[in-house]
């Protein structure tokens, strides 16, 4: 081993190399302070191979991009990864601009050294856009948002701005060639560009160091030289395990985000991450034209002060030049805190903003539930809240049905209306909900037929005369098992059961339901709705398509709109064949007709089949006819 | 020019030619003109009967077309989305029933929403406020000027009689708009 060494040593003088970084000190000695510079590196060199792990599994494209990030997630070793990732990119900028700071304060940019600043400083909003470019990789609403109005910002840059937006977006809008250039950037450009400059960085840093003894043997003449190796070193490690547990342990324990997939039907109010959002502050005042001042100007201008440091920095006196750079740090400082408050504060003391992050949040945790459990669809993750029941349901009833229904528990908690003219839906179908129904004051109170046409109708009446006729208590023994017969036709309860089988007598025997409604092969059509499958998904797609249809309410249809009676014209129905099938779906709380379907086909054939329209994804749009 | 002097400049324009064939094509390729992502709708499409539409609330209507998406294209998909609000009856006679409005916000392009009360429009991005008939005004809580450059941006609309059927039916031209720009510049 050791002739080995040897011979390489002979060959590459790698000790001799080796021995000049050990052996360099520090001009004030090892210090904590000086731990930023080296702890940089090592999360540069982080970021770096864990991208390239992640790499291994991301998919850029508008279709698999969320769900190759998603599937990352599922393994634990790739969540953890990829949060090491995240957290690390943030602690990097962090800790950058403490680097920055102490660069500052300690004057350390002076000649020789301007090259070690500029390069140094240039690093800077490279890494900023190197984030930018890898926060909407994941093709989240939020990353997709973001990027969306950097491009647009960038746009808004005079002369060349359209130009660098095409050339970032790979079109006008943001697609497919988006994610491909963006990743092109993240993981080839960016990291070249920033390899070459902390290169020249790290070659200038070394060659106007303190290594060589002489430089600091007459700036620190009265302590005893520390090398650098071990004494500064081993607390830049000190520094580095500190960091990098934490950032472990948070990513242990939380992973990195991962927002809802990108898709503009959801509510989304986009707000650059928290390093940005100074500027985003700043802009608020420039409206109009001079919105680039605070978008390009303003950045461009503090770059370039910066960069100009070195040299300003000369025509400073001596006596109070480590004041002023105090001043420059506590300035820049405060100005940039005290923006990123004022930008949070807005945020958070808007009860709108809020409430719409807290709506997008649980969205993204039901996305990324849909991910577990269902298969991914081939058009990609955004289909998965698209098709989801529990999604879309309470959006539908919010845009059609709530006008006129409600859907409140027994607390009145759920979605109310002002002014009631339809049933309460909650539970609609289910044994509980279809009891009120045999209960003279809750059939003609506002959760059934108070507020509708029906409040003192035939049904009432009906009701009316067998309570008159019968034992009380025995015939509300009896409307139970109706209840539950009836609910079993939908599935919420087993249609085999004893109690079923007792309430289908019922229905067509001694409570005469079949006068009036048709149930199987018993009564007709034409005076009341259909009881066969009541309340079951197949029932209330048809029935809201065309609530006036023979099979339910006819001409006697009391104000409830037909929301998809026109097939030749499905796509100009107020729901689609998929919103309809999704509202019913979560009105039901049933997953669909199939199961009960299997189980009713197999112990009683006479039942009707149990058809339901299979969802199509988008209603077929026909070419225009009939314009004048 | 002296022997050395000429080797010199040859070897450096060999260079430079070298640079050049790889370069530009580069830069062309990534600067290249890519088929844009929608198809420019210039007809009118038809997307709601006029009697489904509520008088004086806004309502969003995603219109849908052939996307393409570099070398993905598929139809049926959400090109764009219009607002469309419904005047009473008795509002000017010479004006259109239904206006309608490209929900892109002209500042940066977020989709614009209905104000809560549904008086009127906001831009969730930076507080863009919208009344009713598209025009820009302050915000509606701090007063502040808005950061639209221009008004939202109206679509050709027009309601048509369907002969077959008696039904009326609202058409809208789907065009989309720089961003940003004091006009209103159609996006080519
Ligand atoms: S994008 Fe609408 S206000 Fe800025």
């Amino acid at each position: 081993m050791c002739a080995l060494l040897n011979w390489l040593d002979q060959r590459l003088d790698y000790r001799r190399h080796i021995a000049l970084l050990r052996r360099r000190v520090l001009p004030n000695g090892p210090s904590w302070w000086s731990t930023s510079a080296s702890c940089l590196m090592w999360l540069l060199l982080i970021e770096c191979i864990t991208g390239l792990l992640l790499m291994s599994t991301y998919s850029p494209s508008m279709a698999s991009a969320w769900a190759s990030v998603n599937f990352t997630d599922q393994s634990a070793a790739g969540r953890f990864l990829r949060g090491v990732h995240h957290y690390s990119s943030h602690a990097l900028i962090i800790l950058f601009g403490l680097h920055l700071v102490r660069v500052v304060i300690t004057g350390a940019y002076r000649a020789p050294r301007e090259l070690v600043w500029i390069t140094g400083l240039l690093l800077f909003p490279l890494i900023l856009v190197w984030t930018v470019t890898g926060n909407p990789l994941a093709s989240s609403q939020k990353g997709i948002a973001q990027i969306q109005v950097e491009g647009n910002i960038l746009a808004a840059t005079p002369f060349v701005g359209p130009w660098f937006q095409r050339i970032l977006f790979g079109g006008r809008d943001i697609g497919n060639l988006t994610l491909t250039r963006l990743h092109f950037l993240h993981v080839g450009l960016l990291p070249l560009l920033v390899g070459g400059l902390f290169l020249l960085h790290l070659h200038q840093v070394i060659k106007h160091s303190s290594y060589r003894p002489g430089v600091a043997a007459d700036q620190a003449p009265l302590k005893p030289l520390l090398h650098y190796w071990p004494y500064q070193s081993v607390r830049n490690m000190t520094m580095l395990v500190l960091l990098v547990g934490t950032i472990s342990g948070i990513s242990w324990q939380w992973g990195a985000p991962l927002s809802a997939p990108a898709d503009p039907e959801l509510p989304f109010s986009p707000r650059p991450e928290w390093y940005f959002r100074w500027l985003f502050e700043l802009r608020r005042h420039f409206t109009g034209d001079t919105e680039f001042v605070a978008t390009m100007v303003v950045p461009a201008a503090f770059l370039a002060a910066f960069m100009l440091l070195p040299f300003l920095d000369r025509l400073l006196s001596t006596r109070f030049d480590r004041l002023c750079r105090l001043l420059v740090v506590v300035a820049c400082a405060a100005g940039w805190g005290w923006l990123t408050y004022l930008s949070f504060d807005r945020d958070w003391n808007d009860p709108e903003y809020i409430a719409s992050m807290v709506e997008f949040e649980r969205l993204s945790e039901r996305a990324r539930e849909l991910a577990r459990s269902e298969a991914m669809p081939v058009a990609g993750a955004v289909e998965l809240l698209r098709h989801d029941p529990q999604t879309q349901g309470p959006r539908l009833f919010a845009r059609h049905c709530s006008s006129c229904h409600t859907m409140t528990d027994a607390d009145d908690n759920g979605m109310t209306v002002a002014e009631s003219s339809a049933p309460n839906l909650r539970g609609i179908g289910t044994a509980t909900w279809i009891v009120g129904f045999f209960d003279l004051d809750q059939i003609s109170g506002k959760n059934y037929f108070g507020n509708t046409a029906f409040h003192d109708g035939e049904m009432k009446q009906h009701i009316q005369t067998l309570f008159a006729e019968n034992d009380r208590s025995a015939l509300q023994e009896q409307f139970r098992t109706v209840a539950v017969a009836l609910a079993a036709e939908a599935g919420h309860e087993v249609y085999e059961s004893a109690e079923a089988q007792r309430g289908r007598s019922l229905i067509v025997g001694k409570l005469r339901c079949t006068d009036c409604h048709q149930f199987h092969n018993q009564g007709s059509l034409g005076s009341a709705p259909d009881l066969t499958g009541y309340a079951s998904t197949e029932w209330l797609t048809g029935l809201i398509s065309n609530p006036s249809s023979r099979r339910f309410y006819g001409d006697r249809n009391d104000r409830m709109p037909a929301f998809a009676a026109d097939s030749a014209h499905p796509e100009f129905n107020l729901l689609s064949t998929l919103e309809l099938d999704l509202l019913v779906k979560w009105l039901t709380g049933l997953p669909g007709d199939s199961n009960l379907a299997h189980s009713q086909k197999a112990n009683n054939p006479a039942q009707p089949p149990a058809s339901h329209p299979q969802p199509h994804e988008v209603a077929v749009k026909t070419e225009l006819q009939a314009t004048p | 020019m002296n022997r050395r002097e000429l080797l010199q400049w040859l070897s450096r324009g060999m260079a430079t030619t070298v640079a050049a064939i790889i370069g530009l094509p580069g830069i062309r390729y990534l600067s290249g003109s890519v088929p844009s992502s929608a198809e420019p709708v210039s007809d009118y499409q038809r997307l709601k009967r006029l009697e489904d539409l509520p008088i004086g609330r806004p309502v969003m209507i995603p219109v849908l077309g052939c996307k393409r998406d570099a070398w993905a294209q598929s139809d049926q998909q959400v090109v764009g989305r219009v607002w469309l609000v419904r005047r009473p009856a008795t509002a000017n006679a010479g004006e259109s029933e239904v206006q309608a409005f490209n929900s892109v916000c002209p500042h940066m392009g977020c989709q614009i929403q209905a104000q809560a009360s549904n008086q009127g429009f906001v831009c969730p991005c930076h507080r863009a406020a919208f009344g009713l008939n598209g025009q820009r005004q302050n915000d509606p809580v701090s007063q502040e000027i808005s950061h639209a450059p221009r008004d939202m941006d109206s679509l050709a609309c027009r309601v048509v009689q369907d002969p077959a059927n008696g039904n009326a039916w609202v058409e809208v031209q789907l065009q989309a708009f720089e961003l940003g720009s004091k006009q209103r510049i159609v996006r080519s």
